[in-house]
């Protein structure tokens, strides 16, 4: 007797047994994506390190420019020292020179604004070039042609040969004569020696012809690298008692509650939430710049179909924002703006509170969003602020695909901040 | 090499392992396709879809429930999200609910690939709602919540591909050679 059963079961029993194999070219084809993926992956991974490169960058350009202003100012300071001041002592060497002749090196070097320090100590009768000289490019010169005009020179009564140590070609110095002029003029004839003659009577071959800008301080003792570096002390000192300490970096511990939401999906049960920290740089006395990383993690449900589709989505989050401060008062306002680079940790869905992973691939590995926002700050104790920060992330991509939207995050931070 | 370590080097991109894990898988996963398409091309495509997206979301997998029913339920979910894209599903209004869907083992005797062939030429929700519901297991509700449509419409749905389903399987008996079935 035939049985009758139902189509489905009867069907389904039936294809237990179906095998089939697809064409090998799937396969290729997996390959060859698999490939193209990778090189795309690779160049998602260059946003947080690009964006790192570009602060360290930023961080090292504004430092740079600090201390190229801080090196003028001690100069600067340097030369109100030297003028009025006759300290200098007969032992050491300084020869700065402007519009110089003096080319040491054999390589032809007539900068016209060239600073040339040679520390020179004496031996017996010779007076020996012990460091190698440096220039100062621009530092001086930019604003300082006019050479010193009262500078010490060392008397030297004996016949004095000064030889150059470090330099490849020798300068020697023959003079009978002291060394009183303050106009000296060093003279290199291309052959890398010279003889420096004091008044221009002597015998040798560097000749006092031209009362030029140039510069030459003899000094046996102390080095003028080391004075300089002293008054460099000096006048870090005098800056730092004319100008208010700036506190250049802080840190900021902060949590806070995000609101989830697509402009054409309605969002409900909405608990996201966001905690990490963020490292700040003052790069003026207003701007500043920050990096951080935190965990984002959000938990929202929307309707669909009068279906309830739960989502709990966990990002690692880094944000690099630019911090302007707009008032300053009792408490600080600021607007920040930047962008912050997602990095996908776990993500699960419920449909009804029953688990049910379904649409999971359709979110996102990696995202950024455009940050903007309003940051407010107090002062507490001694340099801890506290910091309130209303804020609105703009996605570039749907967190979820399934959505089909533009998505974004409202968000308001919660932090204390502390400046070192 | 063991599924647990497959998984492992597939999570960090080892193409080789990702190679291996696609053969394993491969067949297995076909037929899901098969079963869910309307026919072998679009089969193709979707494992090739699955597969991208099996070892794009591979890290997500948590060693948690079966990793062949995790694969399977991601080449379902890609094969509604297909035909989600390709507009409203056509839904038949039916009017014979009532009609019986029985048949019996002979009729059934078919070539494999001819039942499957039955499968893939009903209307796209049809086939969906069948192949959820009755080869792969989910509930009504469950079906009803993944294709967006209410839970009468899921069963009216499958009643209505099983009616289908026996009107092709009877006139594949009627067109079988009289040699097959003996005398």
């Amino acid at each position: 007797m035939e049985v009758n059963k139902d189509i489905g079961n009867g069907i389904k029993d039936r294809l237990e047994d179906l095998n089939m194999t697809p064409d090998t070219m799937v396969w290729d084809k997996i390959e060859i994506d698999l490939k193209k993926k990778k090189k795309k992956r690779f160049a998602y991974f260059w946003f947080p390190i690009a964006g790192v490169s570009i602060l360290a960058l930023i961080f090292i350009l504004f430092n740079t420019n600090g201390s190229i202003n801080s090196k003028t100012n001690v100069t600067k300071g340097n030369k109100q020292a030297l003028s009025p001041k006759p300290e200098l002592k007969t032992k050491d060497l300084n020869v700065i020179s402007n519009n110089s002749n003096l080319n040491v090196n054999s390589t032809k070097n007539s900068n016209n604004n060239t600073t040339k320090n040679i520390q020179v100590t004496t031996t017996n009768n010779s007076i020996t070039v012990s460091n190698s000289y440096y220039i100062n490019n621009k530092t001086v010169s930019n604003k300082n042609n006019t050479p010193y005009n009262n500078p010490k020179f060392g008397t030297n009564k004996n016949n004095t040969n000064i030889a150059f140590k470090t330099i490849p070609k020798q300068l020697s110095l023959n003079s009978s004569q002291e060394l009183k002029n303050s106009n000296g003029n060093g003279n290199d004839n291309g052959n890398g020696n010279g003889n420096g003659n004091g008044n221009g009577n002597g015998n040798g071959n560097l000749k006092n012809t031209k009362k030029t800008d140039s510069l030459v301080n003899i000094k046996t003792k102390d080095s003028v690298s080391n004075e300089n570096k002293l008054k460099e002390e000096k006048n870090s000192k005098k800056d730092s008692i004319n100008t208010p300490e700036l506190r250049r970096w802080s840190v900021l511990p902060f949590a806070s509650i995000d609101q989830f939401s697509s402009f054409n999906h309605a969002t409900t049960n909405n608990t996201s939430s966001n905690y990490g920290i963020k490292f700040n740089y003052l790069a003026t006395e207003d701007l500043s710049l920050r990096i951080g990383v935190s965990k984002l993690n959000l938990n929202f449900t929307t309707n669909e179909d009068t279906f309830n589709f739960t989502e709990k989505i966990s990002y690692i989050e880094i944000p690099l924002e630019i911090k302007q401060k707009l008032i300053r008062g009792k408490i600080n306002t600021s607007i920040v703006a930047g962008v912050s680079y997602l990095l996908l940790e776990d993500a699960s869905i419920y449909t009804d509170g029953i688990p049910n992973n379904l649409g999971i691939d359709s979110i996102e590995n990696t995202n950024m969003s455009v940050n903007l926002g309003l940051s407010f700050d107090t002062l507490i104790i001694n340099k801890l602020h506290f910091v309130i920060e209303p804020m609105f992330k703009y996605h570039f991509k749907p967190l979820e695909n399934r959505l089909k939207s533009k998505t974004y995050t409202l968000s308001i931070l919660g932090g204390l901040e502390y400046k070192f | 090499m063991e599924l647990e370590q497959l998984i492992k080097s597939c999570k960090r991109n080892n193409l080789k392992a990702q190679g291996d894990l696609y053969q394993r898988y491969k067949d297995t996963l076909y037929l899901q396709c098969l079963k869910y398409s309307k026919n072998k091309e679009e089969a193709q495509d979707n494992l090739h879809d699955s597969f991208i997206e099996i070892f794009k979301s591979i890290k997500k997998y948590k060693n948690k429930g079966s990793f062949e029913g995790w694969m399977k339920r991601i080449t379902i979910n890609l094969a509604i999200n297909k035909y989600k894209k390709e507009g409203p599903l056509n839904i038949i209004i039916n009017n014979d609910i009532l009609e019986d869907t029985t048949v019996t083992d002979e009729e059934l005797n078919l070539e494999l690939t001819n039942i499957l062939n039955c499968i893939q030429e009903l209307p796209n929700q049809y086939r969906l709602v069948f192949n959820l519901y009755q080869l792969d297991g989910y509930s009504h509700k469950e079906v009803a919540k993944l294709l967006g449509i209410s839970v009468n419409t899921s069963k009216s749905n499958l009643h209505r591909a099983k009616v289908l389903l026996k009107e092709k399987i009877i006139k594949l008996n009627q067109t079988k050679p009289r040699l097959y079935y003996g005398s």
